[in-house]
């Protein structure tokens, strides 16, 4: 009995041991974030900051015409640099891939000695990896940073007005005034209205510094990319296809080319609504109808239904990669440079540009006529143009890169002055570009030729270069400068896709601007939108699969959808848009 | 040792005293369970807020059971109640006893490597990160897997069984077997060593064969190690590890294979629905414990092991 008792002491051990790994760290999470207190917010701090300066210490520009493309800064307020006292800011930042890959530390780039150099404010940067998790750690630290660049319109729960009630960030409206360390700002805000009219949450409140993507060319940068001459091999004209009809001839035609597997290829169902949605004229999730402006919910219209019956044949047909709910992008890569497919939805700058580095760097490897090209995304009919097409806003919610300033931050103003420098006009260029802008032949700001010789320098990419020097080609705090994309986009070809891309549609009017939610309405709006999404990623993978039908569920599947709150999601959404409309 | 020792008219400090090295030795262990197992209890709080983060636990609003209404009430709450007593019966019917077949194999075999080759080989899965093997299992049953292949000779069409969800369940089941039986059988097979050979003398002379002696001798040797940990395997019932279930699951076998903790992980981590996902963890810890009992008690029925 003694053996038995010690077999069973030493067996509880190790069971519990494997039991606690098991459960642990999923509630220890939990009680970390119970162990902050709350700390209120105290708006004294950014109302002290804003002391009536009674004298007026400059005259004010001229104000301009805007005309729908961004007005690039102009102004330069604040005298740089500012007193700072030694004080140093703390600054929470997401590390971007381009810089860890380049020169390894924010700290060590460039742009990041600049920001201080120029503005006189040190910075402590505190980098991360821009997870959720890591912000949500240290949204409950007993001390926040000064700075946090973040997205705080979609991606903290409750939104901004939350955020501001739960003391993390500070209304800056006080700080982005005339004769205030945010006078450029608030110059950029005066010159661009539109972009001015989004960034603000209903009230009116300034919420963040934020990352604006204001220029046509910056809007779209990923879209449908072809294998020319595969296409050509096929005697296709690729140029001239511009509806399902034809893309569907097309494949079919491509896929007896030798060498070719599957002609067209997703990565996930996103992708292959990128590639055919605005054929059918809905987009992924709630969008705005083109016609009527009203809020819809793209997966439970009739255009979705059409679209996953064409998708669904086209695989069937061998036409579409059958993995095409989930491939990875080394795959992908591999088969659009050895031609086993033809036909992909893919960045300009990450896929397109890394074909064509890749063909450039090594080209017997791949087959001499090798050959990329871009084309518009597809319609309904001849000659109409995509409303439902890839596009932005030019406050850019899905970055994470708008520099918040936290409730904890003692000097509101000196962070402001930091991302103030940015958006004044000499800011702007460095900030984008690095120190050493230079202009190009038509006269507008691009990188120095240093920048570009990357290899010289010990770059492996262009990228990395870039990305030691300014930051206009990660998401930051400020306005990215368009000159940056034509720089980055090296070859023809991609510069080409922005044209492609850009010039002939009519898209941003179909997106949700970035409205705000109050937190109760955030909440409930959450708990809806994420039943319907797991029920429509449960739909389309069985349909996608084979395993159940589109036509025969179709009816079934709107009524689970509408038992889950579409319409109320729908109408929490309407009620957000109308708001910002009203703005 | 003195007999005193364990004698319980001492007082509580007295004793400890006594036995201080014996109690260092378990002290991290309590340790453990304190910082890991009790203090995150005090965290499902939030499961009766609408928690912010930031705000913290006494500054959420307190809702009372909203969120375990909402669950209940959800569209997935009895799918995925299913599918986690399938995927976890279905575990515990055939992934209980392979360690225990395994063990009594692993008896019988003679020899001086042969054992520890075999041992070890079926150790090495266990020690495999789960990412890495899931990463396997996936290549394996994929288009072009190398199970996939072998499956074509019976008839299947190729195409990646993760994406048909009546597979799913042998898919987990199976490669549990493959991942845990070599480890799982180390219990046994101490137990095992523990039986006293005159038992298998005694039986050998009463002219036993092989399969007798197993029968007769080795299995009633090792019950009392069975029930114990079935009993603790039923404490498990629930809490299918849903590492695993994110890491071979896909949206379109979401109906066969979601089960309540990773519905957890999507709302909680990603979809950052803290108190709703804290609520339907509870529910689950709560069934999970209910079981425990119900099992310790028909043990204690049944046969004189029992927990406590």
């Amino acid at each position: 009995m003694k053996k038995f008792l010690a077999v069973l002491l030493a067996m509880a051990m190790v069971v519990s041991c494997l039991a606690g790994c098991q459960g642990g760290g999923e509630e220890s999470s939990k009680t970390e974030t119970s162990k902050t207190e709350t700390s209120k917010t105290e708006t004294s701090k950014a109302e002290e900051s804003s002391k009536t300066e009674e004298e007026k210490p400059y005259e004010l520009l001229d104000a301009i015409e805007y005309t729908g493309e961004m007005n690039i800064a102009r102004s330069s307020y604040v005298a740089y640099p500012v007193e700072s006292d030694g004080y140093t800011l703390r600054w929470w930042v997401a590390l971007p891939n381009n810089v860890a890959n380049g020169v390894g530390t924010v700290a060590d780039t460039e742009w990041a000695k600049n920001m201080q150099e120029y503005t006189g404010v040190g910075i402590e940067w505190i980098e991360s990896d821009g997870s959720s998790e890591a912000f949500g750690v240290m949204s409950v630290s007993a001390e926040l940073p000064d700075v946090v660049e973040w997205e705080w319109a979609n991606a903290y729960p409750g939104g901004p007005v939350a955020a501001e009630a739960d003391g993390l960030l500070t209304y800056l409206n006080d700080l982005i005034q005339p004769y205030t360390n945010g006078a450029d700002l608030w110059q950029f805000l005066q010159d661009n209205p539109q972009i001015d009219k989004q960034v603000k949450d209903d009230s009116g409140n300034y919420y963040c510094v934020p990352f604006i993507r204001g220029s046509k060319y910056l809007q779209c940068t990923s879209g449908p990319i072809v294998r020319a001459d595969l296409f050509e091999a096929a005697g296709v004209d690729y140029t001239t296809i511009s509806t399902v009809d034809e893309m569907y001839d097309a494949l079919t035609k491509v896929k007896a080319v030798e060498g070719i597997e599957y002609p067209m290829l997703g990565r996930s169902l996103g992708e292959v609504i990128n590639l055919l949605g605005s054929a059918y004229n809905f987009r992924a999730g709630m969008y705005r109808d083109y016609d009527t402006t009203e809020i819809k919910y793209g997966y439970a219209e009739e255009g979705f239904k059409e679209f996953m019956k064409t998708a669904v044949q086209w695989k069937n047909e061998g036409l579409l990669h059958p993995d095409s709910l989930s491939i990875d992008k080394n795959t992908r890569t591999e088969a659009m440079l050895n031609g086993k497919t033809a036909f992909i939805y893919g960045a300009g700058g990450g896929d397109l540009g890394t074909y064509v580095q890749a063909v450039e760097t090594d080209p017997s490897k791949y087959v001499s006529t090798i050959k990329f090209d871009t084309i518009n995304f597809l319609v309904a009919n001849e000659g109409d143009t995509p409303h439902y097409a890839g596009a932005s806003y030019d406050y850019a919610t899905t970055s994470k890169s708008h520099g918040a300033i936290t409730a904890d931050c003692e000097h509101p103003e000196l962070a402001m002055a930091v991302l103030n420098w940015g958006f004044s006009e000499e800011g702007h260029l460095i900030l984008n570009f690095g120190s050493d802008y230079t202009y190009d032949e038509n006269g507008d700001p691009t990188y120095s030729e240093k920048t570009m010789n990357y290899a010289e320098n010990g770059f492996a990419s262009i990228a990395t270069s870039m990305a030691a020097g300014g930051r206009a080609n990660m998401s930051f705090p400020g306005a990215q400068d368009p000159g940056y994309i034509f720089a980055y986009y090296a070859s023809p070809v991609q510069k080409q896709a922005l044209y492609n891309w850009n010039d002939y549609q009519d898209s941003q009017s179909t997106l949700i601007p970035p409205v705000t939610l109050t937190a109760e309405e955030a909440t409930e709006y959450a708990t809806i939108i994420n039943n319907l999404d797991t029920q429509v990623k449960t739909s389309y993978g069985a349909w996608f699969a084979g395993t159940a039908d589109v036509e025969a569920d179709w009816d079934s599947y709107l009524a689970t959808l509408e038992s889950m709150g579409l319409s109320r999601a729908i109408e929490l959404q309407q009620a957000a848009v109308d708001r910002y409309d009203a703005r | 040792m003195a007999k005193d020792m364990y004698a319980s008219n001492k007082p509580l400090a007295t004793r400890i005293w006594k036995n201080r090295e014996l109690y260092i030795l378990i002290l991290p262990v309590i340790i453990y369970f304190i910082l890991f197992q009790y203090k995150p209890m005090a965290g499902l709080m939030i499961a009766f807020q609408d928690f912010r983060p930031r705000a913290g636990i006494w500054g959420s609003d307190w809702v009372g059971f909203k969120h375990f209404i909402a669950f209940f009430q959800s569209p997935f709450f009895l799918s995925r109640l299913a599918n986690t007593l399938r995927i976890s019966f279905a575990t515990l019917i055939f992934g209980f006893p392979a360690p225990i077949f395994f063990a009594l194999l692993m008896n019988e075999l003679r020899g001086k490597w042969f054992p520890r080759v075999v041992q070890t080989v079926t150790y090495m899965p266990h020690f495999i990160s789960m990412v890495v093997l899931c990463g396997m299992i996936r290549d394996f049953v994929a288009r072009d897997g190398v199970i996939t292949y072998i499956a074509g000779f019976f008839g299947y069409a190729p195409d990646n069984m993760l994406n048909h969800g009546n597979l799913f369940l042998p898919i987990y089941v199976l490669s549990n077997i493959w991942q845990g039986v070599g480890w799982g059988s180390i219990v046994y097979l101490a137990a095992l060593t523990g039986i006293d050979m005159q038992l298998y003398e005694a039986a050998k002379i009463d002219g036993a064969g092989r399969w007798k002696q197993t029968v007769h001798v080795t299995l009633p040797s090792i019950i009392p190690t069975i029930v114990t940990m079935f009993i603790m395997r039923c404490g498990q019932i629930m809490s299918v590890g849903h590492e695993k279930i994110i890491l071979l699951y896909n949206e379109a076998i979401y109906d066969d294979s979601d089960v309540i903790s990773s519905f957890v992980y999507r709302y909680g981590l990603t979809m950052r629905q803290y108190s709703y996902s804290a609520a339907v963890g509870l529910f689950n810890s709560v069934v999970n414990f209910s079981l425990v009992i119900l099992a310790n008690t028909v043990s204690k029925k049944l046969s004189e092991t029992s927990l406590w």
